[in-house]
C-alpha cells in the first residue's frame, strides 16, 4: 500500500510543487499541515458527535469506556500532529576545530569480542584529538586485557562505590566523566559500532554554544527478514525526532549521541545544589517538628524554646536565597547551642546529685561536684547533649553537612531518577536552557534483541522508565521548559498509557458480536460517514509522514503489546521499585508462548466472536447488518495487529542467520 | 535507636545489667528505673556491662550518676565493666572516674 501510495504522492508533488529542493520540502510541509488540519476538524466533529448524540445510555458500563478510549486516541493523534507541525531542518555546519573528543563505550555483561568490535571501530573515528574508553561496569580482567591490546582507555568504578548505590549506566558514565577531560563525549552502547565520520558529521552543531547534545539514529544490522520483533524504529529515529527537534526537544537516547561536557557538569552541579537545598529545607522542617516534642526536663524545654526562633530565622534566610553554606551554619550553630544548653542542665543535675552523695559521707563526691561546678562551661563544650536527648532527629543534623555521604560520587552528571536515565537527563538539560539537535543520518550500527523475551524486557524498561520520569519529574510542571517542550515529553509519556484503552477497543467488538449490546446508539450510514473519512485521513496523514519507511511492524507492536504497557503503567503508579535491566545482546531461548498468552487469548476470542456474530445474523437473531459488518472489520483489524506478536513467539531465525556489521566499518579487513 | 537492657539476677544480691545502644535522655529513664527497682528489691551488688554502649552524652551521664545515688541509698555498690573509649573520656573529663569503679570485663567485676 505504501509504495502504491508513495509513487503518486511523489509524482503529484513533483508535478505541482516547485523545482527547488528546499522549496519542495516546504511545499511538502504545507501539504502535511493541510491534511493535519482537515484531520483535526474531522476528529473534533466526530468526537463531539459521539459525546452529544450517540452515547448508548442503556449500556453505559460499555458505552463510557469505549468513548473514553476513542477520546484518548483522539488526543494521542492530536499530540502527534503537534509534534510533527514544524520539523527541524538541519544543515551541518563545518565541524568545530581544536576540541577534544572522548568516546565512552559502556558495557556491563556483553561479550568481550562484541565490545572489541565497537572499541576498534571507535579508534578509527576521524578526529584529531580522540580518546576512546571502555567503561566496564563489571571490571572484568579479560576486558581490561582487550582494552590494552586495542590501545584504548579502560575505566571501572573505584573503591568509593563499594556498598553504594551504583545507578546502572548513569552511574557508570558519571564515574567516567570524573576520570576524563575531553570537551565532548560520544556515548556508545557496547554493541553500537560507530562510522569513522561520526564526529566530523556532527561536531559542527556545537558551534552553537548552547547546544548540549547531538543525537544520531540507532540502526540495527541484525534485524531478521520481516522484523518479527518490531525492533526497527525508522519512524522514531526519523520524522518523530525531527518533529521533536523542531520544538528544540530532541530526545537523548543514551547511545550514538555526542554530549558537551560543560552541559553535563552544569547539570550535575545544579542537581547537586538543588538536592542540597532540598536537604537543608527538609532538615529545618524536621528540626522544627522536633522542637515541638514534649520536653522531659526543664533544661530540654528551655533549649528547645531557644532553638525554635533560630530555626525560623534560618528558614527565612533560605527563602531569601542566602547561600546554603550560611544557612546550614546558622542551623548547626543553633542546634549546637541547644545541645550545650541542655548539657548545662545535665551538669547541674550531676553536681547536685554529687552534693547529696557528699552529704551522705562521700568526700570524693564533694570534690568532683565542686570541680564540675567550676568547669561547667568547658565541660558542656566538650560533652554536649546529643540531638536525640533533645528530641531532635539526628539524620536532620547530619544532612546539614552539605555532602552526599550516601552517594559514591557527589556530582552525578546523568540523572538517576529513572531507569531510563537518558530521557530524564535530556529533560533536565532542556529545563536549564540548553539546546539539542537530532542529526538524521545513520552513523552507528548496533544490535537489536534477537528473541521475543529480550525485546519485551527492553520495551518494559523503556515504558517503566518513561513513566517514572512523569511521576518523579513531571514535564508539565517542570520549571524552565517551554510549553512545546513540555508537550513533547508529555506526548511520549501519554502514549505509554495506551494499553488500557487498547484493551477496551479490542474487547468492544467481541462484546458486541457475542451479546448484541452496542456502545453506540446507531451503526447508521451517518456513523459510517463520520468515522471512516476521519480514520482514512488519519491513515493518509500517517503514511504521508512516514513516506516509504517500514512502520507497519512498529504500529502492530504498539497496539499488540497492550498487556505490557498496562503492566508497566501499574507498576510505576503503584510505586514499585524498578531495576535497570541490561538488554541481552545474545539470543535467549525458552518457551515464549507464556509471554503472549493475553494476545493469543483475545485473538481467539475475536475469531470466535466474528464467527458467532455472522452465524447469528444468518440465523436471523441479529438484524443490524451495518453493526455486524463494522464490528467484523474492526475485529479483523485487531486480529491483524495482535498476530504480529503471537507470531513472534513462534518465530525461528533462519538456520544460517549470522548477521555481520557493514563491511565499510572495517577498512583493514577489506584490504586483507 | 533504643538502648537494649538485659538483666541477669545472679544471686540474692548480685545482678548484671548488659547495655547495648546509646545512652542519652531518651534512654535514661528506663536505665534509672531499672537501677532503682533492683536496689529497692535488695540487689545491692550491681554490675553494668557497658561494652555495647556506642555513645554516652551528658544526659546519659546524669542518668548514671542518679542511678549510682539510688544504689548507694539502698546500701549497695555499682561497678562499671568494659567501658568504651568515648565513655571513658567523658568520665575522665568530668573527673567522675573517681566516683565509679571500673573493671575490664563483667567477669572480673563480678568476681572482684
Amino acid at each position: 500500500l505504501k509504495t502504491w501510495l508513495r509513487a503518486p504522492v511523489d509524482r503529484l508533488i513533483a508535478a505541482l510543487g516547485p523545482e527547488d529542493r528546499e522549496k519542495r520540502r516546504s511545499f511538502r510541509l504545507h501539504v502535511f499541515r493541510v491534511i493535519a488540519l482537515a484531520n483535526l476538524v474531522l476528529g473534533v466533529s466526530y468526537i463531539v458527535w459521539r459525546y452529544t448524540s450517540t452515547l448508548n445510555l442503556d449500556a453505559l458500563w460499555f458505552a463510557i469506556p469505549v468513548l473514553l478510549a476513542e477520546t484518548y486516541g483522539f488526543f494521542d493523534h492530536s499530540l502527534f500532529i503537534f509534534q510533527m507541525w514544524k520539523p527541524a531542518r538541519r544543515v551541518v555546519p563545518p565541524p568545530l576545530e581544536d576540541v577534544t573528543l572522548d568516546v565512552f563505550i559502556t558495557t556491563y555483561n556483553e561479550p568481550v569480542e562484541l565490545v572489541r568490535l565497537t572499541a576498534e571501530a571507535a579508534t578509527r573515528i576521524r578526529w584529531p584529538c580522540l580518546n576512546v574508553y571502555i567503561l566496564d561496569d563489571r571490571a572484568r580482567p579479560a576486558m581490561r586485557d582487550a582494552a590494552r591490546e586495542i590501545g584504548c582507555g579502560y575505566i571501572t568504578r573505584g573503591d568509593e562505590w563499594a556498598g553504594m548505590a551504583r545507578h546502572a549506566k548513569a552511574g557508570n558514565v558519571s564515574n567516567a566523566l570524573l576520570h576524563t577531560d575531553g570537551d565532548f563525549i560520544l556515548t556508545l552502547d557496547a554493541d553500537q559500532i560507530p562510522a569513522p565520520e561520526i564526529a566530523e558529521r556532527t561536531m559542527g552543531y556545537f558551534r552553537d554554544p548552547k547546544v548540549s547534545f547531538v543525537q544520531t539514529p540507532q540502526y540495527f544490522y541484525n534485524i531478521p527478514p520481516t522484523d518479527p520483533f518490531g525492533s526497527d524504529a525508522p519512524l522514531f529515529y526519523g520524522p518523530i525526532q525531527q518533529g521533536k527537534d523542531g520544538w528544540n526537544a530532541a530526545f537523548f537516547c543514551g547511545s550514538n549521541a555526542l554530549l558537551r561536557r560543560e552541559a553535563l557538569m552544569q547539570l550535575g552541579l545544579t542537581d547537586y545544589v538543588q538536592d542540597m537545598e532540598a536537604r537543608v529545607r527538609r532538615s529545618i522542617g524536621d528540626l522544627r517538628r522536633g522542637t515541638r516534642s514534649r520536653a522531659a526536663s526543664p533544661a530540654q524545654r528551655a533549649a528547645l524554646a531557644a532553638l525554635r526562633p533560630a530555626l525560623d530565622e534560618a528558614r527565612q534566610a533560605l527563602r531569601q536565597g542566602q547561600p546554603l553554606m550560611l544557612v546550614s551554619d546558622m542551623v548547626r550553630e543553633a542546634v549546637a547551642a541547644a545541645q550545650r544548653r541542655m548539657a548545662e542542665g545535665d551538669m547541674a543535675e550531676i553536681a547536685e546529685v554529687l552534693c547529696e552523695l557528699a552529704a551522705a559521707g562521700d568526700a570524693e563526691a564533694a570534690e568532683v561536684s565542686g570541680y564540675i561546678d567550676r568547669h561547667r562551661s568547658d565541660l558542656v563544650a566538650a560533652i554536649s547533649a546529643s540531638p536525640e536527648s533533645l528530641g531532635l532527629p539526628a539524620q536532620a543534623v547530619d544532612d546539614l553537612a552539605l555532602t552526599r555521604s550516601d552517594e559514591a560520587i557527589p556530582v552525578m552528571a546523568l540523572s538517576t531518577i529513572s531507569i531510563t536515565e537518558d530521557m530524564a537527563t535530556a529533560m533536565r538539560l532542556h529545563s536549564l536552557g540548553w539546546r539539542s539537535v537530532f542529526h538524521p543520518e545513520i552513523l552507528a550500527y548496533g544490535l537489536a534483541p534477537e528473541d521475543l523475551g529480550s525485546a519485551l524486557r527492553q520495551r518494559m524498561r523503556w515504558a517503566q522508565g518513561t513513566l517514572q520520569v512523569l511521576v518523579r519529574d513531571n514535564p508539565l510542571l517542570k520549571r524552565g521548559l517551554t510549553f512545546a517542550q513540555r508537550l513533547q515529553y508529555f506526548t511520549t509519556m501519554f502514549s505509554y498509557f495506551s494499553g488500557f484503552f487498547t484493551l477496551i477497543l479490542i474487547l468492544a467488538p467481541i462484546v458486541y458480536l457475542l451479546t448484541g449490546i452496542s456502545p453506540v446508539t446507531v451503526w447508521s450510514t451517518e456513523f459510517v460517514l463520520r468515522i471512516f473519512p476521519y480514520l482514512i485521513l488519519c491513515r493518509l496523514m500517517f503514511l504521508y509522514v512516514a513516506r516509504g519507511l517500514a512502520t507497519a511492524r512498529g504500529e502492530q507492536y504498539s497496539v499488540a503489546l497492550f498487556p505490557l504497557w498496562i503492566r508497566a503503567a501499574i507498576s510505576v503508579l503503584a510505586g514499585a521499585k524498578l531495576k535497570f535491566v541490561v538488554t541481552p545482546k545474545q539470543r535467549q531461548r525458552g518457551d515464549l508462548l507464556p509471554l503472549v498468552w493475553p494476545q493469543a487469548l483475545v485473538m481467539c476470542l475475536t475469531i470466535m466472536a466474528i464467527a458467532y456474530g455472522l452465524a447469528a445474523y444468518i440465523a436471523g437473531r441479529y438484524s443490524d447488518l451495518n453493526g455486524i459488518l463494522i464490528n467484523v472489520v474492526w475485529g479483523s483489524y485487531n486480529i491483524w495487529m495482535l498476530w504480529a506478536v503471537v507470531r513472534a513467539a513462534f518465530y525461528r531465525l533462519p538456520a544460517d542467520w549470522d548477521p555481520k556489521p557493514p563491511a565499510f566499518l572495517f577498512p583493514e579487513t577489506q584490504e586483507a | 535507636m533504643d538502648l537494649q537492657i538485659a538483666e541477669k539476677l545472679l544471686s540474692e544480691e548480685q545482678a548484671l545489667l548488659t547495655l547495648d545502644g546509646p545512652m542519652n535522655a531518651v534512654t535514661a529513664p528506663e536505665l534509672k528505673g531499672r537501677l532503682k527497682a533492683l536496689a529497692a528489691g535488695g540487689w545491692a551488688q550491681l554490675v553494668i556491662d557497658m561494652g555495647g554502649v556506642s555513645f554516652i552524652d551528658s544526659s546519659g551521664l546524669a542518668a548514671l550518676v542518679s542511678g549510682l545515688k539510688a544504689v548507694r541509698g539502698a546500701g549497695g555498690s555499682l561497678k562499671l565493666a568494659a567501658v568504651g573509649e568515648q565513655a571513658r573520656a567523658v568520665f575522665k573529663l568530668t573527673t567522675l572516674e573517681r566516683i565509679f569503679e571500673f573493671y575490664p570485663s563483667a567477669e572480673v567485676a563480678l568476681n572482684g
